[in-house]
């Protein structure tokens, strides 16, 4: 099953970048290196094309890291799953059309509280398109929900903790600021829930779900530095984010 | 009972600095009671540091800390117009709820995450607005412009109409 979803992961990539809807290769290839467990390279790959300032890893974290703070799931998440749940959410199986928006790359290692990655995790992302809709069917703005994005994906990291998503970026909708729901998961234990926010967002000090995290420490550890892809015609963005899962898996609802 | 939670509210708040310098004291490997950038190893806090370093020199001290706590900390507030915020609700504190982290803002009805899940309707969302605002209202009048001021700088700032969202 696990390996079903990674391979049909390689192939749908392969299917895209045929199509040459990759605006640059290095998401297509780290995506493919992880998939392929060959992180020594997929990683160089990603350093030298984004720059090191995207991968915030300085070496090994000796140190105890604080967990990435958990958050509430809020009412959206998927109450039915999309054709497609892989990692690449602007494009719905081997669609051509692929979603409206600007396109945004996420991507980081999940580890535990040692530092240690941690592998076989599955991360799941979900959010609202560039309209503030869901896919879920009681979601805000549904009339304006764009049909080809995928709304919800999934990645299973490998032996380095990686994971990467690539997607658009989110509207805002009932005064929400922008964000992005993920869970964390392993076998059946889901290890984390939460939501990813960008930096400098004008509506992030309106937000009622940021603004619970009263401490700066805590709310800098759920902000992702979204920058300029460079070179990317397309004005892509992309963040790193790493997510340190604390010591108490929690188990599902 | 009013002034009890107001002056846990403020209490809380001065506690909830002093966690915020203690977490980042702990890097401070060498004990001289500073922070370099080098002592910083979780790096998700480097841009943390930077912001705390006022004067460039690439050392953080408490003072510098305790001046950038006063300056972000708690200040997040919530939307007034959006649906929720923080502020636990009766028997729902802090690590309370999935969202609970912190403690709750002063005079907050319903928590963020709680609204989320409640999943109310538009005309509920605007009936919790409008109490909210009484709430406020009631809260501003109650406390001292220092109280207020206070409050803001730690924990939680009071309800600023100031701070209407959209």
């Amino acid at each position: 099953m696990l390996q079903g979803s990674r391979a049909r992961v390689r192939s749908k990539v392969l299917v895209k970048s045929g199509l040459r809807l990759f605006p640059n290769d290095w998401f297509r290839v780290s995506v493919e290196e992880a998939a392929m467990n060959k992180p020594t390279t997929g990683r160089r790959l990603f350093l030298g094309t984004l720059g090191a300032a995207f991968f915030t890893t300085r070496g090994l974290f000796a140190e105890h890291l604080s967990a990435t703070p958990q958050l509430t799931e809020g009412p959206y998440y998927p109450d039915h799953l999309p054709l497609d749940t892989d990692n690449d959410l602007v494009i719905i199986n081997n669609s051509i059309m692929p979603a409206v928006g600007q396109i945004t790359h996420i991507g980081g290692r999940v580890l535990d509280a040692s530092g240690s990655p941690i592998k076989d995790a599955v991360v799941e992302i979900w959010q609202a398109d560039p309209h503030g809709a869901y896919i879920h069917s009681r979601s805000p703005n549904k009339a304006a929900l764009d049909k080809n994005f995928q709304g919800f994906g999934t990645f299973q990291t490998s032996s380095t903790g990686e994971y990467r998503f690539r997607t658009v970026k989110p509207g805002y909708y009932d005064g929400r600021t922008t964000h992005i729901h993920f869970k964390v998961k392993k076998g059946r234990q889901e290890l984390l829930t939460s939501q990813i926010f960008f930096r400098g967002d004008p509506e992030n000090a309106h937000d009622g779900v940021l603004g619970e995290l009263g401490d700066p420490f805590d709310r800098e550890l759920v902000l992702a530095d979204f920058k300029p892809v460079p070179n990317s015609k397309t004005n892509d963005i992309a963040a790193n984010f790493e997510i340190v899962v604390g010591r108490t898996p929690r188990l599902p609802e | 009972m009013r002034l009890l939670a107001i002056a846990l509210l403020i209490g809380s708040a001065f506690a909830q600095q002093a966690t915020f310098v203690d977490r980042m004291m702990a890097f401070d490997k060498n004990h001289d009671g500073k922070l370099t950038r080098e002592e910083i190893t979780d790096e998700r806090l480097l841009a943390l540091f930077d912001r705390a370093d006022a004067n460039h020199d690439g050392i953080v001290t408490k003072e510098e800390l305790e001046a950038l706590y006063a300056k972000e900390g708690g200040q997040q507030g919530r939307g007034p117009g959006g649906p929720g915020g923080p502020g636990g609700g009766p028997g729902r504190g802090p690590g309370g709820g999935r969202g609970g982290f912190g403690p709750p803002q002063a005079g907050q009805i319903i928590p963020g995450f709680m609204m989320d899940r409640l999943n109310l309707t538009d005309e509920q969302k605007s009936k919790i607005q409008a109490l909210q605002k009484q709430v406020d209202a009631q809260l501003d009048s109650i406390l001292t412009p220092e109280q207020r001021a206070q409050m803001k700088q730690g924990g939680g700032g009071p309800p600023g109409p100031a701070r209407d969202g959209r």
